[in-house]
């Protein structure tokens, strides 16, 4: 990692006690972000309010005033995100006036978990890069281009949260927010070499993160430490009584969590997912990953998730009919783009719209998922995929009846070429076979760097993440073994 | 079951999405790729099993009847593509 | 129509519930605001806004459910119904389909065939879509202030037979919520709003006609009359051979026909499906008593203990159950003391007369405390019954005693039998051509002879005293 050198905790402390001020960090983040332009990380960067935000921080602890534990630590948001003072996408042209995201969407306020980051006092750096609505695992399905991998440029980052993994793995900001639908933080994550959470479903409010799945949608953090994204997720996390599937919990420790003693834990490995056909340097990396837990003092067991091979089909009905129903709002009336043909009423209106509005993927998740609700096909598809997913939540309940967390890969391949999977969309879905079900049961999962790959002739030592799974509500036990992994890897 | 052109139509005019004759091949093709792989779940024995619509246990909040700011109606027309007489504009869609 | 066909009706009501703020956000309510000035994130359907559901509207919902009659669901689920319109922000409408609020109840009508009984099949709640206006220069306006505002939906068994048992039924439905101040019982300005579902079918048939869909009908007339039209276009294109079209139309009260809706889709595929953002809703013990606490006798109730408790006549115990102010009026008068016949008699004409009705509220220019004195006092013989309304008159809008201001002026009922057939006398004696035309069989000249008494003493004349004392006079045979 390289870059931001400082860790989030480290500025934070810095900044709160008045030995770097927040205009200066952020005018070095801004000068990295514009360094690393070609990544394609960012959508946007918010130069203007991020140092306006700065100043008004520095003059705060100038008064003496006590500031947030993010203090003048930049963030980097997914522009899946509503920001109120900058312009959200989700990489799409129907979310713009004109098909340009300089002319995007300016939301009337804050995501939740944007506000408390702001309430915090981190500094709102700039929008992350995604795939179009979040719906792909490349980050190279949105309307205003790809993002790089900043291990091998030649490949994706991931998705759909590749510019936020990647601004984080650049150095651009220590911090970043991304969302997790079927493997949107942990996937990039795993690519990139960084930490990203996926928490427990509905233990972040997702009161302003534009809905592609509305019952898997996850907001989580990523950060180039354990101790960093536990810190982030300690300020996003916790109840919102304006998101009814919102936790009513009280949020954990989490910093104090990546100190804990993980020796004794029991660890699963569930057997169906070594039989995906992972890449051989993966699977290396992944025995290397258990080992380190062993070394930690876990116990290495092997359990059985026998409805894994349902969960790609479940959740690709599912996910797809969820989208179909949440992006019916994007119909030019009220905001975004408008195309109104010439003769038309309003039906051409809503159709030319969202035709010209909605990329290649978006639309076949539309129709895919308009298809799975529509009458005669409802009982047949999205009812008996509702069934499915109770069985894969059983399997996790019985399996962790008998162990205190899960290990898995994240993906059966590290990044891969940009361009080499984008005619094949279903080959796309496959891969996301591991992280899919811990989605579909709700369960916080994560993905934690392990052993890059060996670089050959033919490519570069590629980042590769360690997948751990906990039982509902468990962040705290996550982060302590993902803690314990990080230590054994570090030199 | 299959997923042919004519219901590819119908599921599209039903989205309001308009397809040109090539997109419609393409995606004829790639949702038909899709389901039969969906279909997997066809085949199972599934009635027995509750269908997960929500977390488990999870019930509806809810909220006390009072007043919550309103947007200020410049910040809600803002974004209106056409806007007349303080209300969204849109073609003329009744006709009695 | 031929007596060998027979309607069928089923009414789909929807009437708005009396919250303040909106059903899955905090924007208020209230009409007659500008266009786009009560919205938010939410009910704007803007991208990442999440709906917050109501307690006041589930409460509402089960307090109507309970006083209908019907069986409240301890857990029910808002589903998604999905169509493109411009006034449905999100593209679905967040409704009630598989597993709603309450199924089962009843609704008993009284009806000039006798007492009917109309299942009603279910209440679900769902949230409003805005409103539209059109003919804008070739554009249509869309303001989103209605959107979001609480519904009940309330589907009836097509158990009605005519036009007329469905204005029947739409009046007894709107009393009942009304009175359980759930709805303001408004169809002009659309809060209670009413569509029908019509077939018809040779008498004797059971099974059902295509039905036809008729909307936009807002006034309890304008029912009737378009069921009646619907029923005879029907009756004539199955006699004629033809068909009729499943579909949806609207009514045309000058040419007293129905017609196609057009510029609404038909072949609507709603894909319903259960909301992710929301959880099953749980009717809980705490829930079910703050909807049982409001929970008041029903108009028929109360009618029924009037007239068969009471001795009120049927039709004025109609006017003081038709709205829960009149009810409450009445009710308090009773607690006062007063006599359940007169309040009864004077109600309905000398309060009423002054008063305004808007919705749920009503502003009487009199009070109870007043009307039962002013009664009190025309039962002792100190007022007469003209005395008394003109004694109202004075003390309306103001907070006087009508007692206090009667013994204040000594008003008293001339009851001085003595002195008033001293009055008669000289009366009789001064109309010879009266008493003539009397006694030759016009007894209506009496009213005149008692009109002359009444003045004579300024109203304070006992009238049935005097028509005594008169009668017996001009009947004697002539002296």
């Amino acid at each position: 990692m390289t870059g931001a050198a400082s860790s989030a905790s480290r500025i934070a402390a810095d900044v709160r006690g008045g030995r770097r001020s927040a205009v200066e960090i952020t005018r070095e983040a801004l000068a990295r972000c514009d360094r690393h332009a070609e990544l394609g990380a960012l959508l946007y960067v918010a130069r203007d309010t991020a140092l306006a935000a700065a100043s008004r921080l520095d003059a705060r602890r100038a008064a003496g005033e006590p500031l947030g534990t993010l203090a003048g630590v930049p963030v980097v948001v997914k522009d899946a995100l509503c920001t109120i003072d900058a312009p959200t996408t989700c990489a799409s042209r129907i979310l713009t006036r004109d098909g340009t995201p300089a002319t995007g969407w300016r939301p009337p306020y804050d995501a939740e978990a944007v506000a408390r980051l702001r309430a915090a006092d981190a500094i709102v750096l700039g929008k992350a890069n995604l795939d179009e609505f979040a719906m792909g695992s490349s980050t190279e399905h949105g309307a205003f281009g790809a993002t790089h991998n900043p291990a091998d440029p030649t490949r994706t980052a991931g998705g759909s949260s590749g510019g936020s993994a990647a601004a984080v793995a650049s150095g651009l900001a220590p911090l970043a927010l991304g969302s997790d639908t079927g493997g949107s933080i942990r996937q990039p994550a795993s690519f990139t070499g960084v930490v990203g959470i996926k928490p427990t479903y509905g233990r972040v409010s997702r009161r302003g993160l534009v809905a592609f799945a509305s019952s898997l949608d996850c907001v989580g953090p990523l950060a180039a430490t354990v101790e960093d994204a536990a810190l982030l997720l300690a300020v996003v996390a916790g109840h919102d009584p304006l998101d009814s599937t919102s936790l009513d919990a009280r949020a954990g420790d989490y910093v104090a969590a990546c100190g804990r003693e993980v020796a004794g834990l029991r660890v699963g490995v569930p057997r169906e997912y070594l039989e995906t056909g992972l890449e051989p340097e993966v699977e290396a990396s992944f025995r290397e990953g258990l080992a380190q837990l062993g070394r930690a003092g876990c116990e290495i067991v092997d359990v059985s998730l026998p409805s894994t091979r349902l969960a790609v089909a479940t959740y690709y009905v599912i996910a797809a009919a969820e989208a179909s129903s949440n992006l019916a709002r994007l119909d030019g009336v009220r905001f975004g783009l408008r195309v109104e043909p010439p003769a038309g009423g309003i039906a051409a209106l809503h159709a030319a719209t969202r035709s010209r509005g909605f990329g290649a993927e978006v639309k076949r998740r539309i129709l895919l998922g308009t298809w799975v609700l529509s009458a005669g096909y409802y009982d047949a598809y999205y009812l008996r995929a509702q069934r499915a997913r109770t069985l894969i939540r059983e399997d996790f309940v019985r399996a962790f009846a008998s162990v205190d967390a899960i290990a898995a890969p994240v993906s059966p391949v590290p990044a891969f070429r940009l361009g080499e999977r984008l005619d094949d969309p279903l080959s796309m879905y496959l891969a996301d076979a591991l992280t899919l079900p811990p989605s579909l049961a709700g369960l916080p999962a994560l993905s934690v760097p392990s052993r890059p790959t060996r670089p050959t002739g033919d490519r570069p030592a590629l980042p590769v993440g360690l997948q751990l799974v906990a039982p509902p509500l468990e962040e705290e036990r996550l982060l302590a073994l993902a803690a314990a992994v990080e230590r054994a890897a570090t030199p | 079951m299959s997923l042919d052109r004519e219901t590819v139509a119908r599921v599209a005019r039903l989205a309001r999405i308009e397809l040109s004759d090539s997109e419609l091949e393409g995606l004829v093709r790639d949702l038909e790729r899709i389901v039969a792989y969906v279909d997997e779940i066809g085949a199972l024995p599934l009635e027995a099993v509750p269908p997960t619509a929500h977390a488990p246990g999870a019930t509806l909040p809810l909220r006390p009847d009072a007043p919550l700011p309103c947007l200020d109606r410049e910040v809600a027309l803002a974004e209106a593509p056409r806007q007349a007489e303080s209300a969204f504009a849109v073609p003329e869609f009744v006709t009695e | 129509m031929s007596a060998r066909w027979e309607t069928v009706v089923g009414l789909e009501v929807h009437a708005q519930l009396l919250t303040r703020t909106k059903l899955f956000c905090g924007c208020p309510t209230s009409a007659g605001a500008p266009p786009n000035v009560q919205v938010c994130a939410v009910c704007l359907g803007l991208p990442g806004a999440l709906p917050a559901a109501n307690r006041e509207a589930i409460v509402l919902g089960v307090r109507a459910a309970l006083a209908l009659g019907l069986t409240v669901h301890e857990e029910s689920v808002f589903a998604r119904k999905s169509y493109f319109y411009p006034d449905l922000p999100k593209g679905y409408q967040i409704s009630q389909f598989e597993r709603p609020l309450a199924t089962g109840g009843q609704l008993d009508l009284e009806t000039s065939a006798g007492p009917r009984r109309v299942t009603l099949q279910r209440l679900h709640l769902e949230e409003d879509a805005g409103k539209s206006v059109h003919g804008h220069g070739g554009d249509s306006l869309v303001d989103l202030n209605r959107a979001g505002v609480p519904l009940a939906e309330i589907v009836s068994a097509p158990d009605l037979r005519s036009g007329e048992e469905a204005a029947t039924y739409l009046r007894a439905l709107r009393d009942v919520l009304v009175f359980q101040g759930v709805n303001d019982g408004n169809l002009e300005s659309g809060s209670f709003r009413c569509d029908a579902n019509v077939s018809v079918r040779r008498q004797g048939s059971d099974t059902l006609g295509t039905r036809v869909e008729l909307k936009n009908l807002n006034s309890f007339r304008f029912v009737q009359r378009a069921i009646e039209a619907e029923a005879r276009r029907q009756v004539a294109l199955l006699e004629a051979g033809a068909a009729v079209d499943a579909e949806t139309r609207s009514y045309d009260p000058e040419a007293d026909r129905t017609a196609s809706l057009r510029g609404k889709e038909e072949a609507h595929d709603y894909r319903y499906f259960p909301d992710p953002d929301l959880p099953p809703l749980r009717v809980d013990e705490a829930l079910l008593e703050a909807a049982r606490a409001g929970l008041g006798e029903s108009p028929a109730a109360l009618r029924a203990r009037w007239t068969e408790g009471l001795g009120v006549p049927a039709a004025a115990a109609r006017t003081l159950a038709s709205h829960p102010r009149i009810a409450e009026f009445f009710q308090r008068a009773l607690a006062l003391g007063a006599d359940a016949r007169r309040a009864a008699a004077w109600i309905p004409t000398e309060v009423l007369r002054g008063a305004e009705i808007d919705g749920l509220a009503a502003t009487f220019r009199v009070t109870p405390e007043q009307v039962t004195e002013l009664l009190a006092l025309v039962e002792e013989g100190v007022l007469s019954g003209k005395q008394a309304k003109d004694l109202q008159l004075e003390v309306e809008g103001t907070d006087a005693s009508p007692r206090a201001i009667a013994e204040g002026r000594g008003l008293r009922v001339v009851a001085d039998e003595a002195a008033l057939a001293a009055l008669c006398d000289e009366l009789i004696a001064g109309a010879e051509r009266q008493v003539a035309a009397y006694r030759k069989g016009q007894r209506g000249v009496l009213g005149w002879f008692v009109g002359q008494a009444m003045q004579r003493t300024r109203g304070a004349a006992d009238p049935r005293l005097v028509t005594r004392l008169l009668t017996e006079r001009l009947d004697k045979p002539a002296s």
